[in-house]
């Protein structure tokens, strides 16, 4: 017990910094923001709640609103497990600090638990964020309109610290065979092509397919009344077929008795069966990984030995080396590209099911201005969101990225560079993008291409700034001794700047595209202005980061 | 001497202040209210407007409006000593006292309806007077040196200076109405214009004036505030002490006068009330404005309200932001909540009153009447239908007291939420300016340091010929948040040809000094240079003759050996035939011919070291250091990287290098230097040393701080 507690304690310092805690003001700055947060969220929740049981909207009844639990449990979970599998795969096998801790004198099998350890303290931390405010807005909702008691918002936290270790868990089982699976895989690159093609052509299948289902004529208040009875039906379905969800929930808010659900003794043994639910699973994962562990963990630190012919030396100036080498490392670093590709080929095909779908209906004007301003959004969202991992770009080079102030070149440049393949990548996506929205909309296309710059700059000043809080404040060190960072803070402040730029860019885009009629030259005139509102943004991020650069990068401690 | 010093510099200035003050009052008709005031949408007409010609008029006009910042900027004049304000006191508003007499018959007709004698005659008559009095006295006593670019620049200040004072009537008479239909409401296009400005304008006299002296910046916000609170008092006369409801007691007209005041006389805790209590009516006003629809951009009712509301909304916060008052704590948040208790109180009470006794609806701060509960829903307009009425005299008073709390209450909320938004935006300033001054600083440094180049560099260099030299002169270093030096006043040199070893206990500071060098870490005090090249001052130059070798290899591990050190070689601008001899040449040394094209990931401890000093040798670098590089390497390595150290110095460059391997430095190193704690215990000689012991006993003797002879040599 002492050495799990040892290696939780050592892994949990090395990844958190706590020196931040240590300053009474910051502490108490802490705890408020993430209580705001909670509270933010779990209101949210709750309004959605409400605003789906009003007479006008009736999606469900308050006493079906149990259904839309199970639901919202369901996917939760299941998006939870994915990310927790292929987290815990990171962490439990590719994780730099493996070197380090296997040379302690402790069995495998404790370097296997008190990783699962620390991974459900940061999935608890991380629960807190998200998972458990939404589910507390809905139990919040459920008592107050009395359809389970109020006691279930003091029991829930402890089914629910539980719930949350399922997919540690699932996880931890799960990613054994998948490691498996992907060491196969990689040994040929043939077989990864063959598998991403398959992936990316039954994502553009699946899309195309939606995109089928659309009826021709949608008018959502005309036909609300049959979609309201389908919405009703398929959670009615959800709450027959979806048990093992649906037993969570009952362990949260009781048995069901008539219409509401009552507070009993069978809660506890839910509970119970839960809590044996998570034991067992983990003993099997624990006892599975036993004879596999050491040899999975320790093969990826073996490296193929292949003889090279010899090659010759090539000299490039000094300004394309650094665009030479970006793209080597690039391409050499499957997962961020692929990161990328994903997201640059979602977002348009979002745009084109979405914009499908909102053609089918019959819109007045403020119903076209709302269509544009979501467009807007879900362009932005996305694009913006996926510059979290720009945040983490020169962390991920380690010590490496202290030698650029060794080197006799002004930083500038080679930071720069660093971003600029992401930069190129996202152009296609954010044009396709504009491209189908502006079809859809019959926007003219020179307005189209006005906004897809507008946009395009969005996009690239969200970029310079999530490089330049890496820069700012490097997480160099963890990268270097782990590979990897658990909550980054660069990462998580980057993405909340993407939602606000983004919702704030719709507000603008709002209001800007509802006075194209005051005004002359309509849609160009929206795409000048547009323009103009990202221009500002993005040339002031752009001086802002040259400035600081000078200012300030050669003396951040290395 | 010193009685007419006192007249002239104390007494008659604030006469004129007094006269000014009397003048604007005593028109019992005024320019906006008064005889050529048609229906504004009417064309312009001389029968209708002036009894002048257009351009007369437009002339006279103008003179009124310089006029009153005639007055100012001369009562100013005697407490600023500013030698531009002299000069547009002398050569540019002395004109205006001049072109205020002469024309003073039609100034009269405009203001009065008549040139008949009064009051006001007479105090224009004083007014320029005594303008022109002080003119002279201050020509007398003070010397000012005028030339065509400070002549310039006085103009300039003076266009921009002149801007505040606009009388709000001056564009609607000489203008007339705005050409375009503009919507200055509802957050249209133009009303958000308007907004836009209330900010930029306030940003550009920030960026403007924040280098600026005190005595500049205290002038400039003193002239605008006085300027903005004549221009709207314009349409004010003596008749307001009779109708008292006409006094300006709505909460950013307060502003007006209030801020004048505070700055002038430094009364803090009024301040205050402005801050947190105008800044935030001023932004609600503007984003929701309360005239009508119909109105014209150039309408004296319209510039009235946005000057008024531009200059509530910003100066106080430019006036924080400019440091002329200091950031409020809690205790200055307390005192402006009861100047708004008062403030609330009063105009509650004057609200009542007038609309009791006089039948005037009034409604200062609008907390008599629906028009915020208006806007904010039902519940707000349920709360203010709850009504407590007294009678006196006949009269119905009728307060409506939840609606006036909850209002007074929320008010109170906002403005300690807005506290925290402002405090956020001077911090951001703060940063922006701490950032401006850095980069004035480093470009200062560069600057100085393309003169400082020492002479030999000079010679040097116009020989093309750098000599390898590495100096430390006094360099010390702290860590940022730390109150103890890492290394302290470390001293030495090393010249070319010498094999120079570091050595010291773990955490003396040896890497410190080598990667402050090396430019991995900024210098505290002191200098490092490198050939020449002081390494903070011209630290591209310095670089180009370094070959650094970190006590960890920190390589990109995606590339393989070849690819890496080609980047490295293209950046250090290597020749393909240097690099490809030099390149050939260490991997034969080092063995790694069947490794060279692999990826460097797949590369062991010591194989990765090699590919470290591979990069750091192949632009056969003048001062190539090394920290710990024998780590992790096999005997045979060990010996070639040895054998590279010699030949390099040889060849009358310089190696420095850090170790613990005592016997490796006694037999490389001809000068070594011992750190303890931060401090350089010894630089000396190693033949020097072996003379008397050996160098690991003169090493633990250094160490254990027993050495005899602990100053530096070389």
């Amino acid at each position: 017990m002492n050495q799990i507690k040892t290696l939780v304690l050592l892994q949990l310092k090395d990844k958190i910094d706590f020196s931040s805690l240590i300053d009474k003001k910051t502490r108490i700055r802490t705890v408020i923001f993430a209580i705001l947060k909670f509270l933010i969220i779990t209101a949210v929740s709750f309004l959605i709640m409400f605003f789906s049981c009003i007479e006008i909207i009736n999606i469900f009844t308050p006493f079906e609103s149990p259904r839309a639990l199970i639901l919202v449990m369901s996917f939760l979970l299941i998006l939870s497990i994915i990310s927790c599998t292929y987290d815990l795969m990171k962490n439990l096998y590719f994780a730099e600090d493996n070197r380090v801790l296997i040379t302690l004198p402790v069995n495998s099998n404790l370097i296997f638990i008190s990783k699962i350890i620390v991974f459900e303290i940061y999935e608890l931390k991380k629960s807190f964020s998200f998972l458990i405010p939404i589910t507390f807005g809905c139990l919040l909702f459920l008592a107050l309109r009395g359809v389970a008691s109020f006691a279930i918002l003091i029991w829930c936290w402890l089914p629910m610290l539980f719930i949350i270790t399922i997919p540690v868990v699932v996880g931890a089982v799960l990613s054994i065979p998948l490691m498996y699976i992907y060491r196969f895989v990689k040994k040929y690159t043939v077989l990864q092509l063959i598998l991403f093609a398959a992936l990316l052509g039954g994502g553009i299948a699946g899309i195309v397919y939606l995109i089928n289902l659309i009826p021709e004529n949608i008018n959502l208040m005309s036909q609300w009344a049959p979609i309201s009875d389908f919405i009703g039906e398929f959670l009615l379905s959800v709450e027959t077929k979806m048990v093992p969800f649906r037993f969570l929930i009952e362990a949260l808010i009781g048995e069901k008795s008539g219409v509401s659900y009552h507070f009993t003794w069978w809660i506890l043994l839910k509970t119970l069966v839960i809590i044996a639910f998570d034991v067992v699973v983990l003993l099997i994962g624990y006892f599975t990984s036993r004879p596999l562990f050491f040899k999975m963990m320790a093969k990826n630190f073996e490296l193929n030995k292949n003889e090279k012919k010899s090659l010759k030396n090539r000299r490039l100036s000094k300004h394309w080396t650094f665009i030479n080498k970006e793209f080597k490392i690039n391409i050499r670093t499957i997962e961020i590209s692929v990161n990328y590709l994903i997201v640059y080929i979602v977002v348009p095909l979002m745009i084109l099911l979405l914009n499908a779908l909102y053609k089918a209906m019959d819109t007045r004007e403020l119903g076209n201005w709302l269509i544009y301003t979501f467009n807007m959004l879900i362009i932005c969202l996305p694009m913006l969101a996926s510059n979290a991992l720009v945040a983490t770009y020169y962390s991920r080079e380690g010590r490496a990225a202290y030698l650029k102030k060794v080197k006799p070149i002004y930083a500038l440049y080679p930071l720069f560079v660093k971003i600029l393949f992401n930069m190129l990548f996202s152009i296609p996506s954010v044009f396709a993008s504009c491209y189908i929205f502006g079809n859809s909309a019959e926007i003219n296309p020179f307005a189209t291409l006005l906004i897809a710059i507008a946009v395009l700059l969005l996009h690239f000043g969200h970029m310079i700034w999530s490089a330049m809080l890496d820069i700012m404040n490097p997480q160099n060190e963890q990268y270097a001794t782990t590979g990897i960072t658990v909550d980054n803070p660069n990462e998580n402040f980057s993405t909340i700047l993407a939602f606000i730029i983004s919702i704030l860019f719709a507000v603008i885009s709002y209001k800007i595209f509802s006075e194209v009629n005051l005004y002359h030259w309509g849609m160009f005139a929206v795409g000048i202005r547009l323009m103009i509102v990202s221009g500002i943004f993005f040339g002031g991020i752009l001086m802002l980061f040259i400035k600081r650069i000078k200012a300030y990068y050669y003396e951040i401690q290395g | 001497m010193k009685r007419i010093k006192f007249i002239f510099e104390k007494i008659l200035p604030i006469v004129l202040a007094l006269v000014l003050a009397v003048r604007m009052l005593c028109y019992d008709t005024n320019i906006v209210l008064g005889n050529y005031v048609g229906e504004f949408n009417l064309a312009y007409d001389e029968t209708t407007f002036s009894p002048f010609p257009k351009l007369l008029t437009t002339i006279l006009l103008f003179v009124i409006w310089i006029q009153y910042l005639a007055v100012v900027i001369t009562i100013m004049n005697n407490y600023f000593k500013l030698p531009t304000v002299k000069i547009i006191c002398r050569y540019i508003v002395s004109w205006n006292f001049i072109l205020n007499l002469v024309f003073l018959v039609p100034i009269l007709i405009l203001f009065q309806g008549s040139s008949q004698f009064s009051i006001l005659s007479v105090m224009l008559v004083l007014e320029s007077l005594l303008g022109i009095t002080l003119i002279n006295y201050d020509i007398y006593t003070n010397k000012v040196e005028l030339t065509f670019k400070k002549l310039l620049k006085a103009i300039g200040i003076f266009l921009l200076i002149m801007i505040p004072f606009m009388p709000i009537y001056f564009l609607q008479y000489v203008v007339g109405p705005f050409p375009m239909k503009a919507a200055i409401y509802n957050l249209r296009f133009p009303h958000r214009v308007l907004l836009y400005l209330a900010v930029i304008i306030p940003m550009v006299i920030y960026f403007i004036l924040r280098n600026k002296p005190r005595e500049v910046i205290r002038f400039t916000l003193i002239i605008m505030s006085i300027g903005v609170m004549i221009g709207f008092s314009v349409g004010f006369c003596y008749d307001i002490f009779y109708n008292p409801w006409d006094l300006p007691l709505h909460l950013c007209n307060t502003a007006l006068y209030i801020i004048p005041i505070c700055l002038i006389f430094k009364t803090k805790r009024l301040f205050y009330f402005t801050y947190f209590i105008n800044v935030l009516g001023a932004f609600i006003a503007m984003a929701a404005p309360n005239y009508s629809d119909g109105s014209n951009l150039f309408e004296a009712e319209i510039i009235r309200f946005w000057y008024n509301h531009w200059m509530a909304f910003f100066m106080p916060l430019l006036i924080v932001a400019l440091k002329e008052f200091e950031r409020p704590k809690i205790k200055q948040f307390i005192y402006s909540m009861v100047w708004f208790f008062g403030y609330y109180v009063m105009v509650l009470i004057l609200n009542v009153v007038f609309l009791a006794f006089k039948g005037i609806d009034k409604d200062y701060f609008f907390i008599n009447s629906e028009f915020i509960a208006d806007k904010l829903g039902k519940w707000a307009e349920n709360l203010f239908r709850i009504t407590v009425s007294f009678n006196v005299s006949g009269h119905e008073l009728v307060f409506h007291p939840p609606y006036q709390i909850v209002y007074f209450v929320v008010y109170i909320l906002l403005g300690l939420a807005v506290w925290f938004i402002y405090n956020e935006f001077f911090r951001i300033a703060d940063r922006h300016y701490a950032l401006s001054m850095k980069l004035k600083t480093i470009k200062m440094n560069q600057y100085v340091s393309d003169i400082e180049i020492t002479k030999e560099v000079r010679s040097d260099m116009m020989n093309n010929d750098i000599v390898a030299h590495l100096e430390l002169e006094h360099f010390s270093k702290k860590y940022a948040s730390s109150k103890v030096y890492a290394v302290k006043d470390a001293s030495f040199e090393v010249k070319a040809g010498e094999i120079f070893g570091f050595l010291g206990p773990n955490g003396a500071g040896k890497s410190t000094i080598i990667k402050s060098m090396v430019g991995i870490q900024p210098i505290s005090e002191g200098h490092i240079r490198v050939c020449g090249y002081d390494v903070t001052k011209n630290p591209v130059m310095a670089k180009v003759n370094i070959g650094y070798v970190p006590d960890h290899y920190a390589l990109y591990e995606k590339l393989t050996g070849r690819e890496y050190i080609n980047y490295i070689a293209d950046i250090f601008d290597v020749s393909l035939e240097d690099r490809n001899e030099r390149i050939n040449k260490y991997i034969k040394l080092f063995e790694l011919e069947s490794s060279i094209d692999s990826k460097i990931k797949t590369y062991s401890h010591g194989m990765k070291q090699k590919i470290t000093i591979m990069s750091a040798l192949v632009h056969n670098p003048k001062v190539w250091i090394l920290d710990e590089p024998l780590t992790g390497l096999d005997p045979n390595s060990i010996y070639q990287v040895k054998e590279c150290m010699k030949q390099h110095a040889a060849e009358g460059n310089i190696v420095f290098f850090s170790s613990h391997l005592i016997d490796i430095v006694e037999k490389l190193c001809s000068k070594i230097a011992i750190i303890k704690k931060g401090h350089v215990e010894c630089v000396k000689m190693v033949s020097e040393i072996e003379e008397n012991t050996s160098l690991e006993q003169f090493y633990l003797q250094a160490i254990s701080g027993n050495l005899e002879d602990s100053n530096e040599s070389n």
